[in-house]
């Protein structure tokens, strides 16, 4: 056969159409695979290019028959629905799409290319070079690339395609499940995120979406049947399923259970309590003002944290931040989700001014579910998580045991007061130990009394500082005579700062229960103490007198030794304080020679 | 420290009230029916326990109402202390047409009379009473069960607005009546106005077991 030939039947196949191209193509090779070699024309491969050319052209002359027209009378609310708007990230909105805040292409087009090339050698930035992948997760991963981005983060990636676990999510997708735990899941597919053209109850994708989500959360509890569903997973869940497919979204959700927030969803939901507990005690270091607020009117972090740290904020910030926090929370794990909560907070009640304005306990909730805009705002809030809460140091034990806590960072060069202190306050209440026990307890009493007393006084006369550390100290666990020498050490300027707002219920409390002890006067000054310093520390001054007959009182009554004449005047109780400093060096000094004796060898 | 004079004036009362139940019965739906007037069938499952405020005038009592929703679900559960405490009446919901909802009220009327005592004003709620088509918990068994433990039986429908506004005006109208009968032993509670109901004061050493260092 001559190679014309072979010319001449393939330009007759490429008119005939490419079925009969593939059909004889291999008889055409067969029998001259070695012309065509040879062949200068080049064999032209059929490729139709007949319209429709773009997607969505139709071609009628084919689709005639084939494509339906949706029916508008029978599901009219569908269509009104599918018409709807949706912003760039799939939600409805009301307003005809305005044009999304302005885009650095340039900047996203850089960063995209960074991003393509850390992900090309994704082991080699996580393990050599991470400082630079948890910077530009902070930075935002590119919209485009965000889904793949999160499968490596979490270690999806590698649980997908290389890791034994591949087959799981074809095995737990297969299974029926527990038919409890789906009845549980099919109650909350409605009530995810029914703004989003995904999860919406009609519209183009809405029985898709929720049918994904209903079989990753089912697969998640074929793995796990003994944690079951929980309803904080589904939002979760849902997130992910808009960003990628449901293997990948499977798989990014179980890293996230596993991994980030491990023990979250387990019955009796004690990480995420504990958690709340943690943020407490940050936030007692971090804004003392906050915290006492809180305090004071009762709030515990469960009111306000639970959804915030469960749902990862996707149920609380705006779009683009949840992304943001995303980005960062997959990298960097639990202690994202701690610094924005601390910037939440600060922000929202880190001033005596925003706590006087929300002053009780429904003000302050209030005030915590419609957070100001310009806090939550993307870029305020992530600059926010990673200048102003620099430092963050924990010091319970529980927090130490979290893997992934909040790590201590010195990257200011600022060093914080700590170790050395506590050393020597160890020493101190170790021998305080034994020396505390030899002594009556009616005088134990006394001590604790009094040096509540001496808090506030101090606190009252502007010296906020010592006061402080006196009632601290007098409410730590090892016994009021080691809290004496702590005393000591605060008044001695060991450590310290900020502000008045230190006077705390618990020295209420107290008021009210000695107060059933003393005169009708004194009573009716402690009560109208505690409602005037309820309202806020604005009358101040109008009631520092009756605060003082209190004190005067009270230690006066238990220590009559020292107190003399209750007079209701200022100058009295600068003496007063006077004299009780005098009579504690005197009194004390044997107590505090024994416990010295008693620290000194240790040292 | 007495209860504020009856008679002259209108009294103050802040009250405190908990909406529990199994999840989806309408927890959520209720409180926004009856303080935003508004029913949204497309609202979120709740995770963060809410409230939301309402003042209203009862039987010659001005009333500070704070209404708290909470999540349903079976894992909540080891929440719910944080927020039935200090509760002065309970919303037990369920869903008439869910019998599973309403063993789960037999277990809160429990739960709630061990934490909270006889004080607190128990109402056991059938909700969705408008779906009467598939309703299998009966009128007639709801309130012979809410009698036998000294709670109040009512019906609403959230969606359609039955019976949302009487239900807490009854609600509100027990709790006048129970604060006015006696002072409560949770103290400031009796107190009215502005003692509060939220507040905690705990005395950090116990009278009782006599002066010992915490």
């Amino acid at each position: 056969m001559s190679s014309d030939e072979a010319y001449a039947n393939a330009s007759v196949i490429y008119s005939n159409g490419p079925e009969t191209f593939y059909s004889n193509i291999d008889v055409v090779n067969h029998s001259s695979s070695h012309v065509a070699v040879h062949n200068t024309s080049p064999r032209i491969v059929p490729y139709p290019r007949e319209r429709p050319e773009r997607p969505g052209e139709t071609q009628s002359e084919y689709s005639e028959g084939v494509s339906r027209r949706p029916s508008i009378e029978e599901n009219d609310d569908d269509l009104v629905e599918e018409l709807r708007p949706t912003d760039q990230y799939g939600f409805y909105t009301e307003e005809v799409q305005t044009i999304p805040k302005k885009v650095n292409l340039d900047q996203l087009r850089r960063r995209e290319k960074k991003w393509l090339h850390m992900m090309d050698n994704w082991a080699h930035f996580m393990d050599d070079e991470y400082d630079r992948v948890r910077d530009r997760c902070r930075k935002g991963i590119p919209p485009s690339l965000r889904a793949r981005a999160w499968k490596l983060l979490s270690g999806a990636s590698f649980q997908s395609e290389i890791s034994m676990n591949r087959q799981v999510f074809d095995y737990c997708v297969r299974q029926p499940g527990d038919a409890k735990v789906i009845d549980e899941i099919e109650r909350d597919l409605d009530r995810q995120f029914p703004q989003h053209e995904l999860f919406a109850r009609s519209g183009k994708y809405a029985e898709g979406g929720k049918e994904d989500l209903l079989n990753l959360l089912k697969a998640y509890t074929v793995l796990h049947p003994e944690e079951g569903y929980c309803q904080g997973q589904a939002p979760i869940a849902s997130v992910l399923l808009m960003h990628m497919p449901i293997r990948d979204a499977f798989y990014v959700f179980v890293q996230i259970c596993h991994k980030y927030l491990n023990g979250y969803y387990s019955p009796g939901l004690e990480t995420v309590q504990l958690d709340g507990d943690i943020l407490m005690q940050i936030l007692k270091e971090k804004n003392k003002t906050c915290y006492s607020h809180f305090k004071r009117n009762g709030i515990d972090a469960p009111l306000f944290m639970i959804e915030w740290f469960m749902c990862l904020y996707c149920r609380t910030l705006p779009w683009p931040t949840v992304l943001r926090i995303w980005d960062m929370f997959l990298c960097e794990g639990i202690k994202v989700i701690f610094r924005v909560a601390l910037v939440i907070l600060q922000g929202t009640f880190g001033t005596n001014a925003q706590c006087k304005k929300y002053n009780d306990l429904s003000a302050i909730l209030t005030r915590l579910r419609n957070l100001p805009s310009e806090l939550v705002e993307e870029e305020a809030l992530m600059k926010k998580a990673f200048t102003m809460v620099r430092e963050i140091v924990i010091t319970t034990e529980e927090e130490e045991s979290k893997t992934n806590g909040v790590e201590k960072e010195h990257e200011n060069g600022e060093s914080i007061v700590e170790e050395p202190e506590e050393a020597i306050v160890t020493r101190m209440i170790n021998g305080s130990k034994n020396a505390w026990n030899s002594i009556p307890s009616e005088t134990k009493w006394f001590f604790y009394d009094f040096f509540l007393a001496m808090g506030a006084l101090l606190i009252l006369f502007g010296l906020t500082v010592a006061g402080r550390v006196v009632l601290e100290y007098t409410h730590q666990e090892e016994g009021p005579l080691c809290r004496f020498v702590h005393c000591i050490d605060g008044l001695l300027g060991t450590s310290l700062t900020e502000s008045l707002c230190a006077v705390q219920l618990d020295i209420m409390e107290r008021l009210v229960w000695h107060s059933k002890n003393l005169s009708n006067e004194i009573k009716d000054g402690i009560a109208n103490f505690v409602d005037q310093i309820s309202d806020g520390f604005s009358a101040f001054h109008t009631i520092i007198g009756s605060v003082l007959t209190y004190f005067a009182g009270l230690i006066s009554d238990a220590f009559a030794e020292l107190g003399g004449n209750v007079e209701e005047n200022i100058t009295f109780l600068k003496d007063f304080i006077a004299s009780g400093l005098e009579w504690l060096s005197s009194n004390v000094s044997s107590f505090l020679s024994s416990f010295q004796e008693a620290a000194a060898p240790s040292n | 420290m007495d209860p504020s004079g009856a008679g002259t004036s209108n009294d103050e009362f802040k009250f405190k009230v908990v909406l529990l139940g199994e999840g989806a019965v309408g927890k959520s739906s209720l409180m926004l029916r009856y303080v935003q007037g508004q029913f949204n069938p497309r609202h979120i499952s709740t995770i963060q326990a809410s409230f939301l405020a309402k003042q209203l005038v009862v039987d010659g009592a001005d009333i500070d109402l704070s209404i708290w929703d909470t999540a349903g679900q079976e894992k909540y559960h080891a929440l719910g202390p944080i927020y039935y405490r200090g509760s002065h009446g309970a919303l037990l919901v369920y869903d008439v047409t869910d019998a599973k909802s309403f063993d789960k009220v037999k277990m809160w009327v429990k739960e709630l009379r061990r934490a909270l005592g006889e004080d607190v004003v128990l109402f056991i709620v059938g909700n969705k009473v408008d779906l009467a088509d598939s309703r299998t918990i009966e009128t007639e068994m709801a309130s012979q069960f809410a009698e036998s433990v000294g709670a109040t039986y009512e019906e609403t429908s959230a969606k359609e607005n039955i019976g949302v506004e009487n239900l807490f005006e009854l609600m509100c109208s027990a709790m006048v009546t129970r604060a006015r009968a006696g002072p409560s032993n949770r103290g400031p509670s009796a107190n009215g106005g502005r003692a509060g109901t939220t507040r905690r004061i705990r005395i950090v050493d116990e009278p009782s077991t006599g002066r010992k260092c915490c």
